[in-house]
């Protein structure tokens, strides 16, 4: 005990560790809006949204340009949070229709490198429309202090998150197992071409998939800005943890994408503790070993 | 795809050593950047266009290679050459290190295991400030005076380049590259003509990471710093943009793309440099969604190849074979010729019917398979077979025992067990218990690859072939693998075998089809071609899973008729499964009947006609009554 204590000091602080959790937690629900976005995007369409990460970008972009074009006023920062998303929700659904629409019966590989060529094109389009120059947003008043938690300070923006994320993942369960949608959503991970035989327009059920994905990443990102610099290299950030998320927790899998971005939430918050300097590495390294393991993710199923 | 002929190179190399002459030294530079880019997708393009493998973390072996050379050179002041001779080496080691794990997977999963990989090492390159330098990257790393200007380094690393496509070019075109395009075309179809599918991808893997490593080691030089970039995702996908705008299913491909690609983002990023990832996004995006055979694919018509190659059929190929090439087997195939328990499949002389008569009985030296030594005469035996999936026991306590010259058909209504039998016999699948011999050796838990060289084949009840390899290169790639010499790198494939190939091809009755595209043959030939390429393994027993699958009933007779002869001429021992009841009782010499996983009957045509329980298994009453 000694040896781990002189070690690890930090691992006697009980209010440190208690903030540790929470601040991984707060991570973690970031990362499940995302990821899990991404993730159905490929249950249903299959196709590994590269492009995720920029929507994201682009989510916390708007709300950048929202936040300074309404009116100053306290209810501002929540309609920009409510309009940011479905901004990026539309993108999404043009980006389905004019072109991923054109290419689902090719080579899924083909399909990863259109999708990176998205990045490129969007992030461009991101620099024209915003510049080069990091912006950041205010968070609202009521939660731009922070709380005690057991004597330490916790941001309470992040309350929010911590709230607001749950509540997307209650509703996000209920609305597969307790709506019809939400059957054909699960349907279609498990055998698409039945489901079009059995008479369901199964291409309009993709674009409302991909918008919906679309929508959950503009969501996460508009949620975000207040908490980092909105900065252009903030696509790739996000996408490789978010793909690092949805390959642990199994593609296409609801639960996997929830499990999996509490755990690498976690493993980011005490990574940094434990190994400063490798802590990317062992996420890398946790992925490469599912992936051998269980290359269909802890909670996915295997393919065929 | 053909080597260019000797002018050709002649006029390439004068115009490459003449190039300095004319323009200025920064063209010369982009030009070396060209070539090392060039090599670079070309390496990654073995993997992608030849072995259907796309890595996204190719980056990693480019890396490897450029900070080997970087630090070899900076740390340790070993001359740039034997630096250069290193890279490469360090980056297979990586390549075979990472590829063994990356090979367990299949598409999208391989790919994302590869980045994975690619993102540790560039992390660790990244942390490990005080070898690598992090994030400031290692300067100063500079050719010796004699290659430091432009023109210098410019005809040094041509040279290289063009010594390392040429080894690249042999390997694809060698007994290797075409096993690999088996591989990429059908793994499973792959393993039954007795490839070790995983091993042969990792053999790629590690050739494609040390020449992208010889890539990035050049690069290190000609940059004169490296940086943790170099191994970033971003950087891994420029070999894949670049093999994909030139188009990857040629050679010459990825070379064209990274031309177009490198003059392109010069010319823009002179001009607007904002724009570029604009530009070279957009085209992704259009070469995906418009032109599947990049820009090489548009030159030379390719969209349309399937059909060119159609109507260029068999004209160049045949006639040279005509005229008697012949001796191009022999130095190699001497050894093979004096082990008697190979077979030889000859052309038949002139013949042109494609007909199975036993005309050419006397090229077939059957070798006696029932040993004297009073060891057992079975071929093949099952004892105790099952095999359960979730609940169902598919096959059930499956005794079987095949004697050396059988036509034995295993017949039994739908969901009898007879395909998984037959996965279970060829080792496709691995049995609960129970326990498989074949010619006197317990070969239960063999792998596909293995059986197959002990003298097992097998047909698949759904066509399996390699789509993407011409006829007669269906058959080439079997008798190679066959002969053990698919890890030659040194010979052209095209000129091997080519007599027995078509030989081969003559006794299924597809001659005449020899040079098209085997994905465009009727399926009746499809499936005659896949018997070819099982006979093609010199089996000593056969296993046809509904060989007449799909086929118009005057065509099953003619198949059946054509395998009866090949067994009888050739003493081969064959097990099929047939639905069509006539083709059974018409040729085989037993048969056993399935029902429910069990054996329920076996005996001559005229026994199991006559037996009682077949008669109620088929009549559709319960077996339940019967006992």
């Amino acid at each position: 005990m000694n040896f781990i204590t002189s070690l690890f000091p930090w691992i006697t602080n009980g209010p440190l560790i208690t903030v540790q959790v929470m601040s991984g937690l707060s991570v973690g629900m970031f990362l499940f809006l995302v990821s899990v976005g991404m993730s159905l995007i490929f249950g249903v369409t299959r196709i590994v949204n590269l492009a995720h990460g920029s929507f994201y970008m682009v989510g916390a972009y708007m709300m950048v340009t929202l936040v300074a074009v309404l009116p100053d006023r306290p209810w501002a920062f929540w309609l920009a949070l409510l309009l940011a998303p479905l901004g990026v929700a539309l993108l999404g659904g043009i980006i389905e229709v004019g072109l991923l629409r054109l290419i689902y019966h090719r080579d899924p590989l083909l399909q990863l490198i259109l999708t990176f060529g998205l990045i490129l094109v969007i992030s461009t389009l991101v620099l024209l429309a915003w510049g080069p120059d990091n912006k950041s947003v205010s968070r609202p008043e009521a939660l731009a202090g922070s709380v005690r938690i057991l004597g330490q300070p916790f941001p309470s923006y992040y309350l929010l998150v911590l709230v607001l994320a749950p509540t997307v993942a209650v509703a996000l369960w209920l609305v597969f197992y307790k709506t019809r949608w939400g059957m054909l959503i699960r349907a279609a991970t498990v055998d698409r071409e039945m489901l079009g035989a059995l008479g369901v327009n199964v291409s309009s059920l993709y674009t409302q998939v991909f918008v919906f994905g679309s929508w959950l990443a503009g969501l996460g990102g508009a949620l975000a800005a207040p908490t980092v610099a909105v900065a252009l290299g903030m696509d790739g950030d996000v996408l490789t943890t978010a793909f690092v998320v949805v390959v642990i927790g199994g593609l296409g899998s609801f639960a996997g994408s929830f499990v999996s971005a509490l755990l690498v939430g976690q493993l980011q918050s005490f990574g940094i503790l434990i190994f400063p300097t490798i802590s990317i590495v062992l996420l890398f390294a946790l992925m490469a070993v599912v992936l051998i393991v269980r290359p269909w993710g802890l909670f996915g199923r295997p393919e065929e | 795809m053909r080597m260019p002929s000797g002018p050709r190179l002649a006029i390439a190399a004068a115009v490459l050593a003449l190039l300095p002459l004319v323009l200025p030294p920064f063209f010369l530079q982009l030009l070396t950047e060209i070539a090392i880019i060039g090599l670079f997708a070309t390496a990654f393009n073995l993997l992608m266009g030849f072995g259907g493998m796309v890595s996204f973390g190719h980056a990693a072996y480019f890396a490897l290679g450029a900070y080997t050379a970087a630090l070899l050179a900076k740390r340790a002041d070993v001359p740039m050459v034997l630096a250069l001779l290193l890279a490469p080496l360090v980056a297979a080691v990586g390549a075979l290190l990472f590829g063994f794990f990356i090979v367990r997977l299949t598409h999208t999963y391989f790919a994302m295991l590869s980045l994975a990989f690619g993102q540790i090492v560039f992390t660790v390159i990244f942390k490990w400030k005080s070898l690598t330098g992090g994030d400031d990257g290692l300067l100063d790393v500079w050719p010796p005076a004699f290659l430091k200007s432009a023109v210098a380094y410019y005809y040094f690393a041509v040279a290289v380049v063009v010594l390392c496509l040429w080894a690249l070019y042999a390997i694809v075109e060698s007994p290797f590259g075409y096993a690999l395009r088996a591989v990429r075309d059908n793994p499973r179809r792959a393993r039954f003509i007795g490839i070790n599918v995983r091993r042969h991808q990792l053999v790629a893997f590690v050739i494609s990471g040390a020449f992208s490593g010889m890539a990035g080691g050049l690069f290190a030089f000609y940059n004169g710093s490296v940086f943790p970039d170099f191994a970033y995702f971003t950087k891994s996908f420029e070999p894949l943009v670049v093999a994909l705008l030139g188009g990857v299913q040629s050679f010459y491909g990825p070379l064209a793309g990274a031309f177009g690609f490198k003059i392109l983002e010069w010319l823009i990023s002179r001009q607007w440099p904002v724009y570029w990832p604009l530009f070279l996004g957009t085209v992704v995006i259009l070469v995906i969604v418009a032109l599947p055979q990049g820009f090489i694919g548009l030159l030379s018509g390719r969209p349309g190849a399937a059909i060119r190659a159609h109507l260029r059929r068999w004209r160049p190929r045949t006639h040279a074979q005509r005229t008697g090439s012949t001796p191009r087997v022999r130095p190699s195939g001497a050894a093979l010729q004096m082990d008697p328990s190979h077979r030889s499949w000859p052309a038949a002389s002139d013949g042109h019917s494609g007909s199975t008569s036993g005309s050419s009985r006397s090229t077939i030296a059957r070798v006696a398979t029932g040993p004297a030594d009073g060891r057992s005469s079975l071929i093949l035996q099952a004892l105790g077979l099952k095999k359960h999936f979730g609940g169902v026991q598919a096959v059930n306590g499956v005794n079987l025992a095949v004697a050396p010259g059988d036509l034995r058909a295993i017949i039994g209504p739908n969901g009898a067990g007879k395909t998984t039998l037959f996965n279970l016999l060829s080792g496709d699948l691995r049995h609960d218990t129970g326990q498989i011999r074949f010619m006197d050796v317990v070969v239960s838990g063999l792998r596909p690859h293995e059986l197959c060289r002990r003298g097992l084949s097998r047909t698949f009840q759904i066509t399996s072939i390699f789509r993407r390899l011409t006829v007669i290169d269906n058959v080439r790639t079997a008798l190679l693998t066959h002969r053990r010499r698919h890890y030659n790198v040194l010979v052209p494939a095209r000129r091997v075998y080519q007599d027995e190939a078509l030989g081969l091809l003559e006794r299924v009755g597809l001659r005449d089809e020899a040079g098209k595209p085997s994905g465009i043959l009727a399926h009746g030939d499809q499936r005659r071609l896949e018997l070819a390429i099982a006979l093609a393994s010199e089996p000593q027993l056969l296993l046809l899973d509904e060989p007449t699958a799909g086929m118009a009933p005057r065509e099953r007779h003619e198949i059946m008729a054509m395998v009866a002869g090949i067994a009888r001429d050739t003493g081969l021992t064959i097990v099929f499964t047939e639905h069509d009841m006539d083709v059974v009782f018409a040729v085989a010499t037993r048969i056993t009947v399935l029902h429910q996983g069990s054996v329920i009957a076996e005996g001559t045509p005229a026994e199991v006609r006559a037996n009682a329980e077949v008669q109620r298994v088929y009549l559709g009453q319960p077996l339940a009554l019967v006992r």
